[in-house]
């Protein structure tokens, strides 16, 4: 046991302020779900999760219209690109 | 300095990190139970279509023999041939799932070629020269053309191979399926309704094996599509050539040929279904797609549908070539597969190769080499599927085999 003052520890936040901003988050989002649209399995929920991410960001204000078009330009356009590849079978 | 991802866990965050883990799970585990289907496509190939072979007696109570072989196909009818022609005093069984023919050897195409998918390597020289030498000496009846393009019907040359087989001494059982196969000397293999007890186990089952256990790391199942059509008047038929190779990308092609019946055959595609797949659950666009790239690349096909569709699984490796190895504590169960869509011709030659090992011989080293080890599931359907779309965007090509 010490006698001397306790220690105060500081707790660090949850986030800090190196955490992306919701424009580049998006942005981000969006060019990954474009780019890999061709691997199964992970990159719907991806891009669905993108979708899902922007569109909450936008309803609270949280987001720009540059990452809005971007985050959903992306994630739609992946979407698509994805359902074409597994439904209309390219031979 | 404190990051995001450094930074403590709050009650909060904590919370939001576990329900997004457990979201992650509950996907993945859905998909699992969605994807996963244990049925097996029929067999609808034309070829079967064309009448099919009475079945043989399945194999019921215990049993011994000297060498057991898994999967009535031409790798493992080959097999029992080779080894018999060898070792005449040998007791051999093969076992079948369903019939001879069923798997990839029954679906396909039946143009035979030297070599493999991706070159001609050592000792694949002469495969055509092996399996048309298998037919005269049997006297094999398989509607065979030998010029310009060596092709047969696939399902008459397997059951001619199962006859052969027979007649030199060989028991094959149909209707026999595996489930479970004993590590040990001798090797203990379980069906439905039988025990066998052999010291060696040839496992030839190509796409299906990885749904044995056997060589999952190495071996996976493709499902392939094709489609024949109706009656083609002589007159359009003269300009169809007969051994048909349209690329759709860098490395996917359209392959095919002129059919018994004055028909054309064609085929495309690869489609890696979760957990080895081994049914085909259909698909609206598939014959569709199928039916444009051929009327694309032959325009006066376009007024002839398909009268007959399927798909099977083939055996594929990561590098597209086949393989042979042995697994077991012992060393004594072999299998090979892999041909990745040469199977007549290749597993012809393998069945030769297979019996050679069992008489000490050493099969082409590059048979023997390693392969990169595919993942187990779910990244085995994420890394094959990703592969397979890539090739079929072209934006992937496979090392050509020197």
């Amino acid at each position: 046991m010490s006698d001397g003052p306790a220690a105060v520890r500081e707790i660090p936040p949850a986030s800090s302020g190196r955490r992306p901003s919701p424009r580049a988050l998006a942005c981000a989002l969006g060019v990954v779900s474009l780019g890999l649209f061709f691997v199964p399995l992970l990159t719907p929920v991806l891009q669905i999760g993108t979708l899902a991410y922007v569109l909450r960001a936008a309803w609270r204000g949280e987001i720009d219209r540059i990452g809005v078009v971007a985050g959903v330009t992306g994630a739609g356009l992946g979407l698509l690109l994805f359902l074409a590849l597994q439904l209309l079978w390219i031979v | 300095m404190d990051t995001w991802f450094s930074s403590a866990l709050n009650r909060r965050a904590f919370l939001k990190s576990a329900a997004l883990i457990g979201a992650g799970g509950a996907y993945l585990g859905g998909a699992h139970l969605y994807l996963k289907d244990d049925r097996w496509t029929p067999n609808r190939s034309f070829w079967v279509s064309r009448g099919r072979e009475p079945v043989s007696a399945a194999l019921v109570g215990e049993h011994e023999t000297d060498l057991a072989i898994i999967g009535g196909g031409v790798t493992g009818l080959s097999t029992a041939i080779h080894v018999l022609l060898r070792a005449p005093a040998a007791k051999v069984m093969v076992l079948e799932a369903r019939h001879v023919g069923f798997g990839a050897t029954g679906r396909s195409g039946g143009v035979l070629g030297n070599g493999t998918e991706m070159g001609t390597p050592a000792g694949t020289e002469d495969n055509v020269a092996l399996a048309i030498a298998l037919i005269d000496r049997f006297g094999i009846g398989c509607d065979l053309e030998r010029a310009p393009v060596t092709q047969l019907d696939p399902y008459r040359y397997v059951v001619g191979l199962r006859r052969a087989a027979e007649s030199l001494g060989a028991s094959v059982h149909e209707g026999s399926r595996v489930t479970g196969i004993g590590d040990g000397s001798p090797v203990l293999i379980r069906g439905d309704r039988f025990v066998l007890r052999s010291p060696r186990l040839i496992v030839a089952t190509n796409g299906y094996t990885p749904r044995l256990g056997v060589a999952p790391e190495r071996l996976f199942p493709a499902h392939t599509a094709a489609a024949v059509t109706g009656p083609v008047p002589p007159e359009i038929l003269r300009d169809i050539p007969d051994s048909i190779l349209v690329m759709t990308s860098r490395e996917m092609y359209m392959w095919g040929r002129k059919a018994p019946g004055h028909r054309v055959l064609v085929g495309a595609g690869a489609e890696y279904f979760y957990d080895n797949g081994l049914y085909h659950r259909g698909d609206p666009f598939l014959f569709r797609a199928l039916h444009r790239c051929m009327a694309k690349s032959f325009p006066p096909l376009a007024a002839f549908p398909f009268q007959h569709t399927w798909t099977g699984p083939m055996g594929c490796t990561a590098d597209q070539e086949p393989v042979i190895g042995t697994v077991g504590s012992a060393g004594n169960i072999i299998y090979c597969g892999g041909y990745t869509g040469h199977g007549i011709a290749m597993g012809t030659k393998a069945g030769s190769f297979l019996a050679g090992m069992l008489h000490g011989e050493s099969p082409p080293a590059w048979m023997l080499r390693r392969t990169l080890d595919i993942p187990g599931e779910p990244l085995r359907y994420i890394a094959v599927n990703t592969i397979i779309n890539l090739m079929n965007l072209g934006l992937f090509s496979m090392p050509k085999y020197e």
